[in-house]
């Protein structure tokens, strides 16, 4: 018995340090690579630490290309976009779990209409779309656009999440009194925060990755986002791998902020309620 | 309440899908600026084109894979990141960092392991196996961009799953182990079916974005070595802005819709 | 026995405001991150161990004015929108300079000048569709013919034709032209050319290949395994058959030994003695090419020329300014560059950019007077000479010039920039190198002719079956399309 609990336990420690690493070390090398010369990075034997070890990228991305102008911009947008789609996907998705109405499946389906196509070709009809309301070249247009594309995603994930939450609070509520608008916000929100969390990092991310609709709908310098700035590294036939790789530890950071911040939410509130028959 | 959102939602998917409709019946590209409208013709010659099709053949066993994998991973290592140790919250962030690189950073640093003299090939080299042409190679390429793909949009399933998990209120598994239940039995009679609409809404949403992904099978081979990885989404770009034929872009796009859609009938009458 | 526990409004609250808080907070420093707007600086790049700086100035606006000549009839503050693809500082400073000299004639024209990258097909196409066009733009290779199909471009024939035609290298004019006009100007070529550690040539006493089967040799005896482990650590060549944005390797040699795709009245000669010559000595160069190369990039092939992996490599003349920015001067003195080798006579794929205007543009006629400006020899010299160092300007003219000739960096180099030069006339892209087609984009979008290739080598096809299987991917292509004209 005492034997099968350890085994089973070293079963576990092993899975988790086998999969922490594959996951961890591409990143780990991304990180090594922005810190070494280009021509070490092709080395065989590879260095496992960066043997010379400078910081030229990062002063040439963040000095020379400005490139914390673009992570405002982007975090600008980013942010903005979840304001936008987290609450309508917050009603929506309620609506979607506990209403029935004739042409709710209709309205499902639809929503994951936008995502059958490749993206690249919704852009164009998008951006003759914002032109018309001349909010191209804008980063107010590019929230709208991020946060059409984002949510019906969003909508979809956070009506299945509000499923999983049993009824019964909200019926105890409702019969005490209470009216929707209020059980969605004392209630449902902090139940689901879990998926409401997921919702927000994935409409971050979507918006903070972005090259398509950026490249497209904004032109000028001062609000270009920070994929558009990767981009620009690219030149021709050279691509300079170390501020590349530099530029791209430097988006990384905010995200991993994100992440920390939101990690929490991934696991509180859900205890709460519990209700027992 | 929800309606007015939705319906402001709608008309702005209709605009893009319909432009892209009509594009699919004429016929715009270099010799055609115009566009004359020719009907079904261009989706009868892009289906008896080779080249379409293996690019249909080949996404849909990289979406199954990719798919099928991420799930299996998702829910095993979501289960353990569920049970409480110390380092749980390390655990938990190392697991969803790959998919906070920006793609562009992924694929090229990918692109680095994975060449003949990468680090890869380095470790297989000192256990004694042979170096593997992984970009280079038809099939391994196809594995190359599995793999890599993986590791990029697990951490998404991972979160959605183990959120999912957190939602199961802890006394159906006490009342379980009570009752004397296998781990095994706990999870497939307790676990999957809590988590099932979870699950089946993320699922379909990952078969589309996979499906439909660009910037990940481009970036890493651009549709090479020949065909080997061209999907319909870099077969889009190849053909719609490269090459400046517009419709038959377009027109691929459809089908890619018509293939989803027909998927998405199937696995929700399949999930009843 | 059952507990129903309400969220009180403590929780409620203490998560709303925690969740506000975080958005304010990470608002707030995205915010306090943004630095000051930024109208001229100086900007260094320097790398450790390195004395060379490099220093750039970039200025937002550039004010000028148009006095009156006979085509301009537009008076006052003019603002001209500009759309550059690239970041290199040279070229932003050479952009500067024409948007500089400009004004000193033409007083109060306004350029601003933005970079868009060089991923930039679906924008141009969005915004030529919706009519939010800039006034110039600019593209390479088949680029300007794309975009004049969709018909959003103005021609700029009258600026090629009061400039003399016969001053641009063939292929510069032939990439542009389309329906009997031309629709961009070329500004500068980056032309291919075999780069050769000289050191590793020393070595061996080898001289630079100048024939196929020099190459062939010279390769082979190249190719070994230094260190004695089993595996090739150097091999003879590297190059990127790429395709898509990369270099048409397989086309240059087509073209040396004069082998094309198309003849005078567009038929399709694909099929040929010479093209089987060409992909019969690709394969059997094979062994001594770097095996990346199926699908790397060229930044690949040169990183492995620096680090010794390959002997030779065919890449561009640029490599001289990224080696200099990236604070590696010292590289280039082990290098030597010759022609691509060949079997008849010079060729190589041809690799430029150019300028184009729209037809929705709020200020054509200026925009136009500027290309023509810019073509001017001493003008377009000058910028060359600015330009990241290898690139080649478009004219004859301005190639002979001693303002480009003659400037520093480009004296220092001239025995790696003169092979460029030497291929300039001989520079062509897949399919035009006898006339311009609409087929050529499509064929090249499609990689007819490097799949052909790849097909020998990973699938084992015979040169003939490949061939047979090219010419009948091509033809479908002419068919889709339809005649030309």
């Amino acid at each position: 018995m005492i034997l099968r609990n350890m085994i089973y336990k070293v079963a576990l420690l092993i899975m988790i340090i086998t999969s922490s690493i594959m996951m961890l070390f591409p990143i780990y090398w991304l990180i090594k690579g922005s810190f070494e010369p280009d021509t070490d990075l092709i080395k065989m034997p590879p260095y496992f630490i960066p043997i010379h070890f400078v910081t030229y990228a990062y002063s040439y991305v963040i000095k020379d290309l400005r490139f914390l102008i673009y992570v405002r911009n982007s975090l600008f947008v980013a942010f903005s976009t979840i304001a936008i789609s987290i609450p309508i996907s917050l009603l929506g998705g309620y609506s979607l779990a506990r209403f029935n109405y004739p042409g709710k499946r209709f309205i499902t389906n639809f929503a994951l209409f936008s995502y059958t196509i490749p993206q690249i070709l919704l852009v164009i009809p998008f951006y003759q779309l914002l032109v018309s309301i001349k909010l191209y070249n804008s980063l107010f247009g590019l929230i709208i656009a991020h946060a059409l594309y984002a949510t019906p995603f969003c909508l979809l994930l956070l009506a299945s999440f509000i499923e999983t939450i049993p009824k019964e609070i909200e019926e105890s509520a409702l019969i005490d009194g209470a009216s929707v608008l209020q059980v969605i916000f004392r209630i449902i929100l902090p139940l689901s925060l879990p998926g409401i969390a997921t919702a927000a990092i994935y409409t971050f991310l979507l918006s903070w990755n972005d090259f398509a609709f950026a490249l497209v709908i904004i032109t000028s310098d001062k609000i270009q986002t920070v994929p558009l700035a990767i981009n620009r590294i690219f030149s021709g036939e050279e691509a300079w791998w170390g501020p590349l790789l530099a530029s791209s530890t430097i988006a990384t950071i905010p995200v991993l902020i994100i992440f920390l911040i939101f990690e929490r939410y991934l696991v509180s509130g859900l205890t709460l309620g519990a209700v027992k028959r | 309440m929800v309606l007015p959102s939705l319906f402001f939602l709608g008309l702005w998917s209709i605009y893009p899908l319909g432009y892209n409709l009509w594009l699919s019946f004429h016929k715009v590209d270099i010799g055609h600026p115009e566009g004359p409208f020719v009907g079904l013709d261009q989706y009868i010659s892009l289906l008896s084109d080779i080249e379409v099709l293996k690019s249909f053949y080949s996404v849909t066993i990289y979406t199954i894979t990719v798919t099928v994998f991420q799930f299996i991973l998702a829910l095993v290592l979501a289960s353990i990141a569920n049970l409480t140790f110390k380092g749980r919250s390390l655990f938990r962030i190392s697991m969803v960092l790959a998919w906070a690189i920006p793609v562009i950073a992924a694929a090229n640093i990918w692109k680095f392991m994975l060449w003949r003299e990468g680090v890869i090939n380095y470790f297989l080299m000192i256990w004694g196996f042979e170096p593997v042409s992984w970009l280079e190679n038809s099939t391994f390429a196809l594995l190359s961009i599995i793999i890599v793909s993986l590791w990029k949009t697990f951490p998404f399933v991972f979160i959605c799953i183990l959120a999912g998990l957190q939602s199961i209120p802890e006394y159906l598994y006490e009342a379980a182990k009570i009752d004397g239940a296998s781990m095994t039995q706990r999870f497939l009679h307790i676990t999957l079916p809590n988590l099932k609409t979870i699950l089946s809404t993320v699922i379909i949403l990952r078969v589309i974005f996979i499906f439909n992904w660009f910037e990940m099978p481009w970036l890493l081979t651009k549709g090479g070595p020949g065909t080997a990885t061209t999907f319909p989404s870099i077969l889009i770009y190849l053909r719609a802005f490269l090459a400046y034929s517009l419709s038959e872009g377009a027109a691929i796009s459809m089908l890619c819709m018509l293939i989803l859609l027909i998927f998405i009938m199937l696995f929700f009458k399949l999930s009843r | 026995m059952g507990e129903v526990k309400k969220v009180s409004r403590r929780d409620y609250l203490k998560y709303t405001g925690a969740a506000i808080g975080g958005l304010i907070v990470g608002g707030a420093l995205g915010y306090l991150a943004k630095p000051a707007e930024v109208v001229e600086k100086t900007a260094t790049v320097t790398a450790p161990g390195v004395e060379k700086t490099i220093t750039t100035t970039v200025e937002k606006t550039v004010t000028k004015t148009v006095t009156g000549t006979p085509t301009l009839t537009l008076t006052g503050p003019i603002e001209l929108e500009w759309w550059h693809n690239d970041n290199r500082p040279a070229w932003i400073e050479a952009c500067e300079f024409l948007m500089n000299e400009y004004h000193k004639r033409h007083p109060n024209v306004t350029i601003r000048k933005e970079v868009v990258g060089w991923v930039n097909e679906p924008k141009i196409l969005a915004a030529i569709q919706t009519k939010t066009v800039p006034d110039i733009a600019m593209s390479y290779s088949g680029g300007a013919v794309t975009f004049a199909a969709t018909g959003g471009l103005i021609p700029v024939t009258d600026i090629i034709e009061e400039h003399g035609k016969n001053d641009f290298p063939p292929s510069d004019i032939k990439t542009v032209s389309w329906k009997g006009e031309y629709w961009a100007v070329p500004d500068i070529d980056t032309i291919h050319v075999l780069w050769c550690r000289k050191d590793f040539l020393d070595e061996k006493g080898l001289k630079p290949p100048k024939t196929w089967d020099d190459l062939l040799s010279v390769a082979k005896a190249l190719t070994e395994d230094t260190d004695k482990d089993g595996k090739i650590d150097r091999y003879g060549v590297a190059w990127a058959l790429g395709g898509v944005d990369g270099p048409e390797v397989i086309w240059a040699f087509m073209r040396t030994n004069d082998a094309e795709i198309f003849d005078e009245n567009l038929n399709i000669i694909f099929n040929s003695k010479e093209t089987k010559e060409t992909y019969e000595f690709l394969k059997e160069l094979h062994p001594y090419v770097w095996p990346g190369y199926v699908t790397m990039s060229e930044t690949d092939v040169r990183l492995q020329i620096i680090d010794g992996k390959a002997a030779m490599g065919i890449t561009s003349t640029s490599f001289i300014y990224d080696c200099i920015r990236a604070g590696k001067e010292e590289i280039l003195e082990k290098f030597i560059t010759v022609p691509i080798p060949i079997k008849k006579h010079y060729g190589t794929f041809h690799c430029s950019t150019h300028y184009f205007v729209f037809k929705d543009a709020k200020h054509k006629e200026v925009a136009k007077d500027f290309l023509k400006f810019m073509l001017e020899p001493d003008i377009l010299a000058q910028y060359a000479a600015i330009c990241p160092t290898g690139f080649i300007p478009a004219t004859y003219s301005a190639q002979k010039n001693p303002l480009w000739r003659e400037s520093p960096l480009v004296k220092k180099y001239w025995h790696l920039i003169e092979p460029g030069v030497l291929q300039a006339p001989y520079m062509s892209i897949p399919g035009a190198a006898n006339r311009m087609n609409p087929y050529v984009g499509a064929i090249q979008a499609r990689l007819i002719l490097p799949k052909a290739f790849a097909k020998i080598i990973t699938e084992n096809v015979s040169v003939d079956e490949a061939l047979k299987w090219a010419e009948s991917e091509i033809r479908k292509v002419v068919k889709e399309i339809g005649p030309a004209e």
